[in-house]
């Protein structure tokens, strides 16, 4: 097997995981960030670094795709929050950085707030689950995989978490 | 914070239908590749020339472990005795080459002659250490005839035939070393030896052509 052949499987491997996990990590980072904007720059950013892991011959290191690009994606919100602390709104304004883009993204950034404010209320180990579980509508076995636990410890903390979920509703 | 299942309900759908679309796709994806195209491009540095940077480096990394082993085993050998290991280096290369890079005969002589005083002082650790073992005795006296056979033919003589130095030494020599090992040489005998006078002859004669001239 020649080396042009190997790049086309992996960039066919690539492309298959980016239509797999583009949207989802879009809307994690959304959720996270609430910035329509930012959240495709981060999903940019995290399929480059999968891009490039996998085009450089590492791509035994993806072994676990969902994890590894799940990883990648919450460093880079984790990276992204502590950038953010160092710029304050008025120079990101004066940047041409709108907060609030639309109406449309407005509705739709009050929903996530909604969302994220009764989630990220819940104990920080239940947090993930309930949000792959009920927002992303995730099996628990993917959810297990791509937070490295046991498909057991995934079903029990979606079973207390959802119990924890509970006493928020009204 | 209290909020109805009906409203987290509505969020998650609206949460959920939220996706990229088909040409933000396409965008992102042409623009991963051009990244990462760029980033593969780096500094223009022709073939050849990283093939000789890895190839200076592999050359300088065995250079400078050549240069290690032989200085290593260069001072090893220097502070060697006989019946060492490295003994024989010493004298069949180490002191050879000294020899040859000195510059006209006369350096050389007294070069030898600083051989031989190393082959005494030699001896004299030995018997410090351990004594002097036979195979010691054996090596020592190869090496030192040697010099002391190219000595006698270029020894300068008293009037009395004797070169004091070199025969003193030789004496300092025999001394360390069982009779079976002497150094025996013309150089240490007096006047009456015939080789000594010879030699002296020789010189006397040389010195005289010269004169004439």
């Amino acid at each position: 097997m020649n080396d042009l052949h190997i790049q086309k499987e992996i960039k066919e491997k690539f492309e298959a995981l980016f239509q797999q996990h583009s949207d989802v990590i879009y809307r994690l980072c959304l959720y996270r960030t609430s910035n329509e904007d930012t959240a495709y720059d981060l999903v940019q950013e995290t399929f480059v670094r999968l891009w490039k892991t996998m085009s450089s011959g590492k791509d035994k290191e993806v072994e676990k795709p969902k994890q590894y690009i799940y990883q990648i994606a919450r460093n880079l919100i984790i990276d992204y929050y502590k950038r953010k602390k160092t710029v304050s709104l008025d120079q990101l304004q004066d940047k041409g950085f709108d907060p609030v883009a639309s109406e449309s993204s407005a509705e739709l950034l009050t929903e996530v707030s909604l969302l994220k404010d009764v989630i990220e209320s819940l104990e920080e180990e239940f947090r993930d689950v309930i949000y792959m579980r009920y927002i992303e509508e995730m099996k628990v076995k993917h959810i297990a995989e791509i937070l490295g636990i046991s498909e057991n410890l995934a079903s029990v903390r979606i079973s207390r978490g959802k119990k924890m979920l509970r006493e928020k509703f009204e | 914070m209290k909020i109805s299942k009906e409203q987290f309900n509505t969020a998650q759908k609206t949460l959920s239908k939220k996706g990229l679309s088909y040409s933000q796709k396409n965008t992102m994806l042409s623009s991963i590749y051009a990244q990462n195209s760029e980033i593969e491009k780096g500094p223009v540095v022709s073939p050849l020339s990283s093939y000789f940077m890895f190839f200076q480096t592999k050359s300088f990394a065995v250079l400078t472990m050549i240069l290690l082993v032989v200085s290593g085993t260069s001072y090893a050998s220097a502070q060697s005795l006989p019946g060492d290991l490295l003994y024989s280096v010493k004298i069949n290369a180490l002191e050879p080459i000294v020899l040859v890079l000195q510059k006209d005969s006369k350096s050389k002589d007294e070069y030898r002659i600083i051989l031989l005083q190393k082959r005494i002082d030699e001896l004299e650790k030995l018997v410090k250490r351990n004594g002097i073992k036979k195979e010691s005795e054996i090596e020592s006296s190869k090496a030192t005839q040697k010099n002391v056979k190219v000595l006698e033919k270029s020894a300068v003589f008293t009037e009395e035939g004797q070169n004091i130095k070199i025969s003193n030494q030789i004496e300092k020599y025999n001394s360390l070393v069982s009779s079976d090992f002497e150094i025996k040489t013309s150089i240490h005998k007096n006047s009456d030896d015939t080789v000594g006078r010879e030699i002296k002859q020789t010189n006397e004669s040389g010195m005289k052509e010269k004169k004439a001239h």
